[in-house]
C-alpha cells in the first residue's frame, strides 16, 4: 500500500510544520507520521467521522445561518515542543501583562498619553474606547481575565502575534472537546507521546472569576452571560457554565436595584457578584449603549462602578486589541514593562501616516487590509486574493477614514499536514492560545486552538468561512523525560539539554521594522 | 455555605416545564394520529369525518372539512402548524436547549439526535409508513422520558420536567374525555383508551370487556394506572411536596392549590352518581380548573420575578394551550 506521506509536499516558500521538523535534533513528528501510516487514512477517517457524529449528537455546534454545524475536526494534530512552548508562553504572558497595564493607565492616570509614547487621538479616536468605562476596574486590577491571541507561523518558522483578542475570545471549548475526541481517535499516541493536558481551563477559570469578586463577598455567586441559544458561541457558554458549575443567564433572567445585581430563581432573586460576560459592550447596558438592545442589563454599568458587581472581562478592553494599537504593542511593553518584546508583531502600515498610505494604495494587491476595530475576521480584504472592486471599495474607505484601517504584510502562514480526500495535503493553520489571569498570575493553556484553513491555498480559518480545527499537543518536558530514559533514549537528549531556553526566542529587534 | 447547585432561573424553570409539555405532547399526537389511522380502513365517510372533527376540537384547531389523512398530514410534519409533531419537538429542543445546564448529557442528546433526525428525514414526507414515524416518535419520547428519570437527580429541574409531563398528559386524558362525552354516538371506547395507551393496562386491571363507564373510571381514577387523571395528580402533589423541601422558604401549604387536594379526595372518594352523567362533565371542568390553578401557580411564584405568595393561588382562566 502507497504511504500517505510519500505524496506529501508543501509549497515551497512556506514553513511545513512536519517538514521542517527536527531543528532540534529530535523527531517530534515520527511517531505520529508512522501511526498515520500503519493505519491508513481511511480508518483515520472513520474514526474521526465518529467523532464528528458524537459532535453533533452532544450539539458542540455553532449556528450559522439558521443550521447547527459542527467545526470539522482534522485528526492530524499540530505538535509544538516544550522549548518552543515556554517562549511561546513567556511572550503571551509578557503581552497580556503590558496591555493590561495600558488598559489600567488609559482608563486612569493616562500616563502613557502624558509621556507622548502613543498619541492621544489614537485613543480619543478608538471607537473602542468607552469614557464610560473609565473609574471600573476588576478586583485585583485584573481587566483581562481571559485573552485569545492569535498567533500565526511566518515564513522563517517563527511564530507572530496577528492579533490581540482581549474582549471576549472564544473557541476553548473546541480545544477541550477536540481532546476529548483525539483520545478516541489516535488512543494509542497519547501512550507513545506526553501531551500536556488542557483539562484544567474550567476550574482555572473559575478560580480567576472568584478571585475578582468584590471585597468583602465571602461566597460569591458566579454566573456566565450569554446572548442566548441563538448566538452562535451558545455551545461554549453552556459547556463552560456547566464545567464550572455555575449558572448561565441571559440578560433578560438579571436585573439591578440599587446598583446591584440580581437574577430571578425559582427561590427569588439573588445577588450576583461576578458575571463572566460573553456579549460585546456595545450590547451589555441598554441605558449606556445601544438602547435597543434586549440582551443586556439595564444599569449593569453603575453596579460595576459602585463595585458591586465585577464584570469579567472588563468593559472597555476593546481599546486594547485596537489593530492600530497593535502597532504600538512592543513599545507599551517597553514602556511598563522595560523589556523586550518576546513575539512579534506582523509588519503593519499605520495609514494616517501619508507616505503608508501612499505605499498601501500603491500596493493594494500585495497587502492585507483590516478595519481596526472587527474581530472574528469581519471585513478583512486579503489584497492578493480580492477583486478589483472590494479594491477600489476598501481604498474609498481607507482614504475617507485613515484611522479606521491598517495594512498588513501578507503572510505565507504555515501548514500542516491535513486530511483531504483520501490523502494528506498541506493547509494552513494559525493558533489562538489562551491566557486566564487568576489568583496565581497569568496561566497559558498549553497550546490553544488550531484553527486550519480547508480549502486548497485558503488563509482564512474562521469557522465560518471554511475553516476547521485541529488538536494542538504541546509535548511535556523531554529534557525532565529523557533524563530518566537517558541510557536507553540516544544522544538527542543529551543534545537538548544543552539547549539554552533563551536562545530559542525570537529575535524581538524585528518589531520595530514597522513603517513609522 | 449555600448549595450553589441548587439554583435554578425562573427562565430554566420554565424551559424545563415545558420541555416536559413538549415531549408528551408530540408523543401523545402520535398515538392518537396512529390509532385513528389504523382503524381508518373499513369506516364510514361519516365515522372519518366525525373523528377529523374530533381531533380538530382536540388540538383547538378551526374547524375544517378535510380527508383524515390530510389533518394527519399536516398534524405530523407540518413546520407551520404550531400542534404538529414536528413543531412540538422542535419546541421540546428549543427548551432543552436553553435548559441545556440543568438537564444531563444523556438527556439532551437524546432529544438533540431526534430533532436533527427529524429534520434531516421527515421534512417532506413521511417515509414508508406513517406507523414507523409514530413509533419512532413514541420510541424517541420515551427514550427521553427514562434518560431523564435515569440520570437525573430528583432535584428541582427534574421536579420541573416531571411535573410539565404530568400535566399535560392530564390535559389530553380531559380533552379526550370532553369530547367523546359531547358526543352521544360515541361507541367505541376501546378506541379511547387506545388513545391514552391504556387498552392493555385495562385489560390487565380491569378484567372485564370494555365499557364506557369502566372506561371513563379507569381513565380518571385507576390509581394502578400511570396515565389516570388520580395517578398523575398524586404525581403532582408529591412533586410539589419535594419542590417544597427543594426551595428555603417555602411552605407546601404556600403551593400547593385547595383545588389539587379537593380534587384527589374527589376522585379516591366519589360518592354515589358524581361520576355519571351530566355530574362526570362536572368532574372534568374541576380537573381543568385544579390544571389551570396548577398553572398559574408556577407561571406566578416560579417562572416569574414575583415571589407575593399572596398572588400564587391564581384567578381562573379558561383555555391554555
Amino acid at each position: 500500500m502507497e504511504s500517505p506521506l510519500q505524496n506529501y509536499s508543501p509549497r515551497i516558500g512556506i514553513f511545513d510544520e512536519m517538514k521542517n521538523d527536527s531543528k532540534d535534533g529530535i523527531d517530534n513528528w515520527g511517531l505520529l507520521t508512522r501511526a498515520i501510516e500503519s493505519m491508513g487514512i481511511d480508518k483515520l477517517k472513520r474514526r474521526t467521522l465518529e467523532c464528528e457524529e458524537s459532535f453533533k449528537a452532544r450539539g458542540i455546534t455553532f449556528s450559522l445561518g439558521g443550521q447547527e454545524r459542527t467545526f470539522p475536526l482534522d485528526p492530524i494534530p499540530r505538535i509544538v515542543t516544550s522549548t518552543e512552548w515556554r517562549s511561546v508562553e513567556l511572550g503571551l504572558t509578557q503581552r497580556v501583562k503590558a496591555i493590561e497595564a495600558f488598559l489600567d493607565d488609559i482608563y486612569g492616570a493616562k500616563e502613557i498619553l502624558r509621556d507622548r509614547v502613543i498619541p492621544r487621538r489614537l485613543i480619543v479616536g478608538s471607537s473602542q474606547y468607552s469614557r464610560k468605562a473609565a473609574g471600573i476596574s476588576g478586583h485585583n486590577q485584573v481587566r483581562i481575565t481571559v485573552a485569545g491571541l492569535d498567533l500565526i507561523r511566518d515564513e522563517t518558522g517563527k511564530l507572530v502575534v496577528l492579533e490581540d483578542n482581549i474582549r471576549t475570545p472564544s473557541g476553548i471549548s473546541y480545544v477541550l472537546e477536540n481532546r476529548r475526541a483525539m483520545a478516541r481517535i489516535l488512543p494509542e499516541l497519547f501512550e507513545s507521546y506526553e501531551i500536556e493536558p488542557v483539562g484544567d481551563y474550567p476550574s482555572k477559570l473559575l478560580s480567576a472569576l472568584l478571585d475578582q469578586a468584590p471585597a468583602g463577598v465571602t461566597d460569591p455567586l458566579v454566573v456566565v452571560l450569554t446572548p442566548g441559544v441563538y448566538n452562535s458561541a451558545y455551545f461554549e457558554h453552556s459547556f463552560l457554565a456547566r464545567q464550572m458549575g455555575v449558572p448561565l443567564v441571559e440578560g433578560r433572567d438579571l436585573f439591578c436595584r440599587g446598583n446591584e445585581v440580581f437574577v430571578r430563581t425559582t427561590e427569588g432573586d439573588l445577588k450576583v457578584d461576578v458575571i463572566y460576560r460573553r456579549i460585546d459592550d456595545e450590547y451589555i447596558d441598554p441605558t449606556q449603549y445601544r438602547p435597543d438592545s434586549l440582551l443586556g442589563v439595564p444599569g449593569l454599568l453603575n453596579s460595576a462602578r459602585a463595585y458591586n458587581v465585577v464584570v469579567a472581562n472588563s468593559i472597555g478592553n476593546g481599546v486594547g486589541d485596537d489593530k492600530l494599537l497593535y502597532t504600538y504593542v512592543p513599545d507599551i511593553i517597553d514602556y511598563y514593562l522595560h523589556e523586550k518584546p518576546i513575539l512579534s508583531n506582523i509588519d503593519t502600515y499605520r495609514l494616517e501616516d501619508p507616505d503608508a498610505m501612499k505605499y498601501s494604495l500603491e500596493n493594494l494587491d500585495k497587502l492585507v487590509i483590516k478595519p481596526v476595530d472587527a474581530s472574528g475576521g469581519k471585513g478583512i480584504v486579503i489584497g492578493p486574493s480580492a477583486s478589483d472592486r472590494e479594491l477600489s471599495e476598501v481604498a474609498e474607505a481607507m482614504t475617507k477614514n485613515p484611522r479606521g484601517w491598517i495594512a498588513q504584510r501578507v503572510v505565507n502562514f504555515s501548514t500542516i499536514p491535513t486530511i483531504v480526500g483520501s490523502g494528506l495535503a498541506p493547509r494552513h493553520v494559525d493558533l489562538r492560545p489562551f491566557i486566564v489571569s487568576g489568583p496565581d498570575g497569568r496561566w497559558v493553556v498549553p497550546g490553544g486552538l488550531t484553527r486550519v484553513a480547508l480549502p486548497e491555498g485558503s488563509m482564512v480559518v474562521n469557522s465560518s468561512q471554511g475553516g476547521g480545527s485541529k488538536d494542538t499537543w504541546v509535548l511535556r518536558d523531554r529534557h525532565n523525560r529523557d533524563r530518566i530514559h537517558i541510557e536507553s533514549q540516544a544522544t538527542s537528549a543529551l543534545a537538548l539539554a544543552d539547549i539554552d531556553i533563551l536562545s530559542s526566542i525570537p529575535n524581538s529587534g524585528q518589531s520595530k521594522a514597522q513603517l513609522q | 455555605m449555600k448549595n450553589r447547585f441548587n439554583i435554578v432561573l425562573a427562565r430554566t424553570a420554565e424551559s424545563l416545564f415545558w420541555m416536559g409539555r413538549y415531549l408528551e405532547r408530540s408523543e401523545a399526537t402520535a398515538r392518537l394520529l396512529d390509532v385513528h389511522l389504523h382503524d381508518l380502513i373499513g369506516t364510514t365517510t361519516t365515522q372519518q369525518k366525525r373523528w377529523t372533527n374530533e381531533i380538530q376540537a382536540m388540538v383547538a384547531m378551526e374547524q375544517i372539512d378535510e380527508p383524515f389523512e390530510a389533518l394527519a398530514m399536516r398534524l405530523s410534519i407540518d413546520r407551520d402548524h404550531p400542534s404538529s409533531i414536528i413543531c412540538c419537538m422542535e419546541k421540546a429542543w428549543e427548551n432543552a436547549k436553553s435548559a441545556r445546564d440543568a438537564i444531563s448529557l444523556e438527556l439532551w442528546e437524546s432529544i438533540n439526535v431526534t430533532y436533527s433526525r427529524l429534520l434531516r428525514t421527515f421534512i417532506t414526507d413521511l417515509g414508508h409508513s406513517p406507523h414507523a414515524y409514530y413509533a419512532w416518535i413514541k420510541d424517541r419520547s420515551a427514550a427521553a422520558r427514562g434518560l431523564g428519570d435515569t440520570t437525573m437527580n430528583r432535584d428541582q429541574a427534574w421536579l420541573f420536567l416531571h411535573m410539565g409531563r404530568a400535566i399535560e398528559q392530564i390535559d389530553l386524558t380531559t380533552r379526550l374525555l370532553r369530547v367523546k362525552l359531547l358526543d352521544p354516538n360515541e361507541e367505541d371506547w376501546v378506541v379511547v383508551l387506545r388513545c391514552i395507551g391504556g387498552h392493555e393496562a385495562y385489560i390487565r386491571a380491569v378484567q372485564r370487556p370494555v365499557e364506557k363507564e369502566l372506561a371513563i373510571t379507569f381513565l380518571l381514577r385507576e390509581t394502578l394506572f400511570p396515565k389516570s387523571v388520580l395517578y398523575l395528580n398524586l404525581q403532582l402533589e408529591s412533586a410539589l411536596l419535594s419542590l417544597s423541601r427543594n426551595i428555603r422558604d417555602l411552605n407546601a401549604s404556600d403551593i400547593i392549590p385547595p383545588s389539587l387536594a379537593r380534587l384527589i379526595a374527589r376522585l379516591s372518594y366519589p360518592r354515589v352518581g358524581e361520576m355519571t352523567g351530566s355530574s362526570l362533565l362536572e368532574r372534568i371542568d374541576e380537573i381543568t380548573e385544579t390544571q389551570s390553578d396548577l398553572f398559574n401557580l408556577f407561571n406566578s411564584t416560579f417562572f416569574s420575578p414575583l415571589r407575593d405568595l399572596s398572588k400564587a393561588i391564581p384567578q381562573r382562566s379558561e383555555v391554555w394551550i
